[in-house]
């Protein structure tokens, strides 16, 4: 457990932006990244977020200078960075097994970086910065240890050190708390939130947990497949997804997806019947809603009913599921609601603007009048 | 909005792939030298091999080309498949010994922990050795009149001495048992290993199933053990077949031939008697004989890999 | 331990050690008797008058040139051996090879397959090459035999270091060439020690390349020297064990420090490869 964090005195006006054009990477014939365009503005704390596979580690990769893009141009500040050593471009990574030497105490490990020779940095100022970094991360104690003897969350604690003590432009962070248990990785979750804060930089960071990118981000930049499904900041990707699937991704429990047609101004599934968007009839689309937006009312008293399978007791509130035709409807309720498994309940979207609607054949969102 | 400050697009490119190509030239140039030491040293002799095999060279001078002469020479002389037959009594002899001294130091390498680790290095110092240091050290030890340890004692306890060396039918057992002195450890080392691989569950399982010592033996451990028996014994086999040394530092091939294989027949051929056209059709065959045991055993092992599991 | 472990171990582990360990004590027994000693009936193991006249007899031979000889060889082969063996096994970890899976087959067929069926050939074209009797023959030779080794070995260990460490190091701001020295090979060292130990054993206790291939005393091994001593002196059984003991001592002694590396590298390397 660190001490309170002390304040640094450092002014972060060195944080830069980093900027994607166009870039592609392809690996012999299998595309992993495309057409890659995206822009992060200084100081923000941007997360590439996405399943296995969807390119995140990879785009990850290529700002860092471990992989080369097969096309298009990274920019650091207004540096096009492309082509550059991964040494030369200022940038600090942090990475999921830490990557910590081995061979070397937990002081040299976090030194290492200083004391590359094109550094150049005098011994007095490395012990110095070195015990700085340790004393903000709670590792003062640990110094002369080796990498093997201390626990995960110190582990995790000393890659984060080895990159503050250069105090790069870029932090670059890949899935750095996925080898951690819950409880350990929700409390690192809020530290690293305050050292983005005290440290004022711009920051990269890369997972599949759409919690993790929820609570940390500035803005999220969902991916799936090697492009960009939507960037914008979380409440907007939470509330308005731009596709099925940022829809699916993001919150936990997830947003329910209904499938059906729409018939003359009606929206029409199994044990579903809601008022449709403005489209021509015979359309077909997904109806999502989040289990916050609904709330129990009498089986013919709503747009949709269904048995309850399970109710879930949460403390503050209970999650029940819903058989609703062939989907499973989730729904946060009260926890003292009388809800019975097997009877019959309907439910109804606390207002009508909390559904999302999706065009089934492209999977894109409707374009909405209000906020969802 | 920042200005962007760099060559045009295409330049770019050319440099990023530029350096994927630069990779490859590195790798390349890194694996280099030792590709071609090794080629240089393996693969030329075997084409001069080959080629002296098909001439008769006498002294280092050459006489010019003889066909398949050297060849038929060898063939056409009752003396060679002796000389084979022994290789194969030599080769397979000194397995039937090595292989299951090597399982059972291995089985109580494993039973013995700590120990054993112990064990096997103390097992392991003969094969530190060189085998013709070991070939002195036992044509001391067999020395057939007093002080050679195994007459002396012979003699102390009123019977004869034996002498082993020089004897016709016991010269080839001895020089089995003293290679195998030297090198069965090795093959224990692998064995350990590969009796590692063998998840202990397995055998509680058929204890509780009531199997029999022998049988969780015979059931597990050999199909188990077999890819590293495979290996130990075309390692072995290999070595044996072409061991020289132990037979010019204990017999130099006697007593009357009774220890000449083909391996020692090559030294004798091509560099006692530096007939050296001959010798190089005699180093074809044990080449090909070479290449045959490493294809037979390669099948085998891909076989089992293949089955099983 | 119960008393029948106690009973497993003394009928396996004495004999074991009588049968492996006693034919060298003898020779060391033998080589400090005196030799009015040596052929004495019965066989005493430890000599009553011990002397150290065989191993002067052998000094005064030149026997300390041999010694050096195998040990400048021994030491050369190794380093070159291991250095290019290992940048080796690490290219062929780390960067694409053209023909890699052919490269990996060439050297594995060099370890499967034993250089004496070459011998012969070889000692003909260093004749051609005037290498044969220099001081570049061996050591050329023996490098070239371990290289394969040291390939195979340092190889399964590159391939179990993860990317990432050199990733991290070269972000911290090294070259690929510093990460590799000072991040990547302090790991290695277990599988340097055990490739450089096999080959240090391997050149040391050759006879058969160093008797064809090096003809003049000056340039002998410790094995030759001692078998051509053998050619002359056939008799003096009491220089002839002090030579076997002179010549197990280094291999013997590097084999029991580092037994541990030597053994590990076979035994992962088998299970793997």
């Amino acid at each position: 457990m660190p001490a309170s964090i002390l304040t640094r005195d450092e002014s972060q006006s060195s944080a830069r932006s980093v900027r994607f054009m166009d870039v592609v990477k392809r690996f012999g014939a299998v595309t992993a990244v495309e057409r890659f365009n995206l822009t992060i503005e200084p100081g923000q704390f941007v997360t590439l977020l996405g399943p296995s596979g969807c390119g995140k580690s990879t785009t990850l990769n290529m700002i860092a200078g471990l992989e080369l893009p097969t096309e298009g141009r990274i920019l650091i500040g207004d540096r096009d960075v492309t082509a550059i050593s991964p040494a030369d471009r200022d940038i600090a990574m942090v990475f999921q097994s830490y990557a910590l030497y081995p061979h070397l105490t937990i002081f040299e490990n976090i030194a290492f970086p200083l004391r590359a020779r094109r550094r150049r940095t005098e011994e007095a100022d490395v012990v110095k910065k070195v015990k700085d970094a340790a004393l903000m991360l709670g590792l003062d104690s640990l110094l002369h240890r080796f990498p093997r003897e201390v626990s995960g969350g110190q582990r995790q604690r000393v890659a984060l050190g080895r990159a503050m003590v250069r105090q790069p432009t870029v932090y670059l962070l890949d899935e750095p708390l996925s080898n951690l248990d819950q409880q350990l990785r929700v409390q690192m979750r809020s530290e690293l939130k305050d050292l983005h804060l005290r440290l004022g930089a711009t920051m990269l960071y890369v997972t599949h947990d759409q919690g993790e990118a929820m609570t940390l981000s500035d803005s999220i930049a969902v991916m799936s497949g090697g492009r960009i499904e939507q960037f914008g900041a979380p409440k907007d990707l939470y509330r308005n997804p731009a596709n099925l699937f940022v829809a699916r991704f993001l919150g936990e429990p997830g947003m329910t997806i209904i499938e059906g047609q729409v018939d003359n101004r009606t929206f029409r599934a199994p044990d579903v019947v809601h008022d449709a968007p403005s489209v021509i009839s015979g359309t077909r689309l997904a109806m999502g809603v989040r289990p916050e937006d609904l709330t129990p009312c009498q089986p013919d008293n709503g747009p949709m009913s269904g048995i309850v399978r399970t109710i879930e007791f949460l403390g503050s509130r209970s999650l029940i599921r819903v058989d609703v035709g062939p989907v499973l409807v989730t729904a946060f309720i009260a926890s003292e609601a009388e809800v019975r498994i097997g009877e019959r309940i309907g439910l109804k979207p606390t207002t009508p603007t909390s559904v999302c609607w999706f065009d089934l054949e492209t999977s894109q969102a409707l374009p909405r009048v209000a906020v969802c | 909005m920042a200005a962007i400050s760099s060559g045009s697009t295409s330049q770019t490119d050319l440099t990023i792939k530029g350096t994927q190509a630069g990779l490859q030239r590195v790798g390349t140039l890194l694996v280099g030298p030792a590709i071609l030491l090794v080629i240089a040293v393996n693969v030329l002799p075997a084409f001069v091999g080959f080629y002296s095999s098909l001439r008769r060279i006498f002294f280092f001078t050459d006489e010019g080309f003889v066909g398949l002469d050297n060849f038929v020479a060898i063939f056409s002389e009752a003396s060679t498949y002796a000389t084979i037959a022994r290789s194969f009594v030599f080769t397979f002899g000194s397995l039937a010994l090595a292989v299951p001294l090597a399982l059972l130091v291995a089985l109580a390498v494993r039973q013995l922990g700590r120990r054993g680790r112990l064990f096997l290095t103390m097992l392991l110092v003969p094969w530190a050795m060189s085998p013709i240091v070991v070939a002195l050290l036992w044509k001391w030890i067999l020395l057939p009149s007093p002080g050679g340890l195994l007459a002396s004692t012979f003699i102390a306890l009123g019977w004869s001495p034996v002498a082993l060396l020089t004897d016709p039918s016991a010269a080839m057992p001895t020089i089995i048992v003293v290679g195998v002195w030297r090198n069965f450890a090795f093959a224990a080392i692998i064995l350990t290993a590969g009796l590692g691989q063998i998840p202990n569950d397995l055998y509680k399982a058929a204890a509780v199933d009531g199997h029999s010592v022998w049988e969780r033996f015979r059931r597990i451990t050999l199909p188990l053990l077999a890819p590293s028996l495979l290996i130990v014994l075309c390692v072995l086999t290999i070595s044996y077949f072409n061991e020289v040394q132990v037979i010019i530092g204990l017999t130099t091939g006697g007593p009357i031939n009774a220890t000449t294989t083909l391996a020692y027949q090559l030294y004798q051929t091509g560099f006692v008697e530096l007939d050296q056209g001959r010798g190089n059709a005699i180093a074809v065959v044990m080449f090909l004989i070479n290449l045959l045991l490493v294809i037979a055993y390669v099948r085998l092992l891909g076989g089992s890999k293949g089955d099983g599991k | 331990m119960n008393w029948r472990g106690r009973l497993q171990f003394a009928l396996l582990i004495i004999p074991a050690s009588v049968v492996v360990l006693g034919p060298i004590l003898w020779a060391l027994s033998t080589s400090l008797k005196p030799n009015d000693r040596i052929f004495a009936v019965p066989p005493r193991l430890i000599p009553d008058a011990p002397t150290l006249t065989h191993y002067a007899r052998l000094i005064a031979e030149g026997v300390h040139w041999s010694f050096f000889n195998s040990a400048l060889y021994a030491v050369t082969s190794v380093v070159a051996a291991v250095s290019i063996g290992a940048v080796a096994g690490y290219a062929l970890v780390r960067f694409p090879v053209r023909f890699k899976p052919l490269v990996l087959v060439l050297f594995m067929a060099a370890l499967a397959v034993p250089s004496y069926a070459l011998l012969l050939p070889t000692q003909i074209i260093f004749v051609q090459l005037g290498l044969f009797d220099t001081r570049l023959a061996l050591p050329i030779l023996y490098a070239t035999h371990i290289i394969p080794f040291a390939v195979w070995m340092t190889r399964a260990h590159f391939a179990s270091v993860p990317i990432e460490l050199e990733h991290a190091a070269l972000v911290d701001g090294y070259s690929r060439a510093e990460a590799v020295w000072k991040v990547i090979l302090p790991g290695a060292m277990p599988a340097i020690i055990a490739a450089s130990t096999f080959g240090f054993l391997y050149s040391w206790n050759d006879y058969i390349t160093a008797t064809t291939m090096v003809d003049s005393p000056a340039r002998r091994t410790l094995p030759v020297a001692l078998i051509f001593f053998q050619g002359f002196h056939g008799r003096d059984w009491g220089a002839l064990m002090a030579g076997v003991i002179i010549a197990t001592l280094p291999p013997v002694t590097l084999f029991l420090i580092f037994r541990r590396h030597l053994i590990g590298g076979f035994s992962e390397g088998s299970v793997k490869g």
